[in-house]
């Protein structure tokens, strides 16, 4: 397994129980959406995926290997995290800049470094922006380009956290057709039912911090009960 | 976002921008020096370290216009700042402004002030005027300023068009449920949405810390970019250096 989830539980130090022994695991290329209302956990799971929160109970494992203090180095290589706002993930004075950190800062020389994100821009067509600061992008572009920021480092595993947000349809299917031509294996939180249906064939359903479904998304889609039992509102 | 005024770098393709960003920051630092070591009323050395900053202006194709217009903002407020002298020096009474009394020593502080602030000034919107702000932050981590220096400026350059953009939002959500005119009440919400501004840039500063961490970083702000001071970088810098001295020697000795 890539991600596998062993009963977490995770509490703020305020003592407010966000996830509830939750458990599934994740293999390598495979796409799975999680789904659930706001308020429901999603961001906070994703986060421990990365190692940025640990769990308070149970264990995650990244390639076999348990999450903890000293192997959080070599997790955060084999799992790109993409933050749901893109002005969180490009802090950097251009987007060059922004892309080539992570090889940098895991070793890379610089012209290596600069060589792989200027490929990367290229990859998703915004090789134009790289010398642009983050502010002077639009929306969509600036989601690409945070996307840009994790695939340069090419981790197995691409975590993403309400990826299309902030985009318009045209946006989005880019970013969805995108994600679909990629080998990775996709840990995707949305509320667009449509991206999940398009680009996952599993999805994982959180309530209240618990795992309460997990299975195929065309199955859960189709039945309309189960998704307004599970707070969701089927697309038209 | 649109906060692109705050962008005062104007590019060009001249030979300034060419040199490296170290050198730019140096070259400027040495004429605000030399500037400040000048006595007071070398009104000739004054005038010629300005022309020398117009000369640089030249060949480094900033106009004349955007220089002294960027310019006339901290000049304005050094002659605010150093009006009340022309009253306070001791001297011989030049003139009477109502119960104020201008005096020649008052007013020869205030003009050595200004023909010493002028040229450094100048240095220094020349230098904003031909170098990208992330290449100056550059020029100041290879000029071996301490990283976390570089490192805050760097990403305060970023944040702030970030806290801009909170503040716009903040003020158009007052204004669109008709946020009450008057100074009291503007005042209040100016309060309101500051301390909100501020609450959500902490907020953001905690979430931009994770993407860091989440890819990779261990607490050193590596740069892609390097131009470290080459030969003809350190050259240039010597003539200008010498320039400055000779003028600065030339109002002290003579």
């Amino acid at each position: 397994m890539l991600l596998e989830l062993r009963d977490v539980s995770f509490a703020y130090p305020g003592g407010l129980r966000v996830l509830h022994d939750v458990s599934f695991g994740l293999g390598p290329g495979e796409r799975v959406a999680l789904l659930g209302a706001n308020g429901a956990g999603k961001s906070t799971l994703l986060l421990h995926t990365n190692g940025l929160l640990l769990p308070t109970g149970g264990s995650v494992h990244v390639d076999g290997t348990v999450l903890a203090e000293e192997t959080l180095r070599a997790a955060r290589a084999r799992v790109g995290l993409v933050f749901q706002s893109a002005d969180d993930q490009l802090f950097l004075p251009t987007v060059l800049e922004d892309v080539a950190f992570a090889p940098l800062n895991a070793g890379q020389e610089r012209g290596a470094a600069e060589a792989l994100a200027r490929a990367t821009l290229a990859e998703l067509g915004i090789e134009t922006h790289a010398d642009r600061a983050a502010h002077h992008l639009s929306g969509g572009e600036r989601r690409l380009a945070a996307l840009a920021t994790v695939l340069v480092s090419r981790p197995p595993l691409l975590v993403l956290d309400e990826p299309t947000g902030d985009l318009d349809a045209r946006g989005r299917s880019r970013v969805v057709s995108l994600l679909r031509r990629r080998g990775e294996a996709i840990l995707l939180a949305t509320h667009d039912l449509h991206v999940a249906a398009a680009l996952c064939p599993r999805c994982l359903v959180l309530d209240a911090g618990r795992l309460v479904y997990d299975g195929d998304t065309s199955t859960l889609l189709a039945d309309a009960s189960l998704l307004e039992e599970l707070a969701l509102t089927c697309p038209l | 976002m649109g906060f692109h005024h705050l962008d005062q770098y104007a590019h060009s393709a001249g030979p300034l921008t060419r040199t490296p960003p170290a050198a730019r920051v140096l070259a400027t630092v040495l004429l605000a020096v030399g500037a400040a070591l000048l006595p007071l009323g070398a009104w000739l050395q004054m005038v010629v370290l300005g022309g020398l900053v117009l000369a640089l202006a030249r060949i480094g194709h900033v106009p004349l216009a955007t220089l002294l217009a960027r310019s006339a903002p901290p000049l304005l407020l050094l002659a605010l700042a150093s009006a009340a002298v022309l009253v306070l020096a001791p001297g011989q009474v030049i003139a009477r402004v109502g119960p104020l009394a201008v005096t020649d020593a008052g007013l020869e502080r205030v003009g050595s002030a200004l023909g010493r602030g002028t040229p450094a000034i100048l240095a220094g919107v020349l230098l904003i005027s031909t170098t990208r702000f992330p290449d100056l932050v550059e020029g100041l981590r290879e000029l071996r300023l301490p990283l976390v220096v570089t490192a805050a400026l760097g990403l305060a350059y970023r944040f702030l068009y970030l806290l801009a953009d909170e503040l716009t939002q903040l003020q158009r959500a007052a204004a669109s449920r008709n946020a009450r005119a008057g100074a009291v009440p503007r005042r209040r919400l100016l309060a309101g949405i500051t301390a909100s501004a501020l609450v959500r840039s902490l907020a953001r500063s905690e979430r931009v810390h994770r993407a860091m961490l989440a890819r990779g970083f261990t607490g050193e702000l590596l740069s892609l970019h390097r131009q470290p001071l080459d030969r003809e970088a350190w050259r240039n810098l010597g003539i200008l250096g010498v320039l400055v001295a000779l003028v600065v020697l030339s109002a002290r000795v003579g």
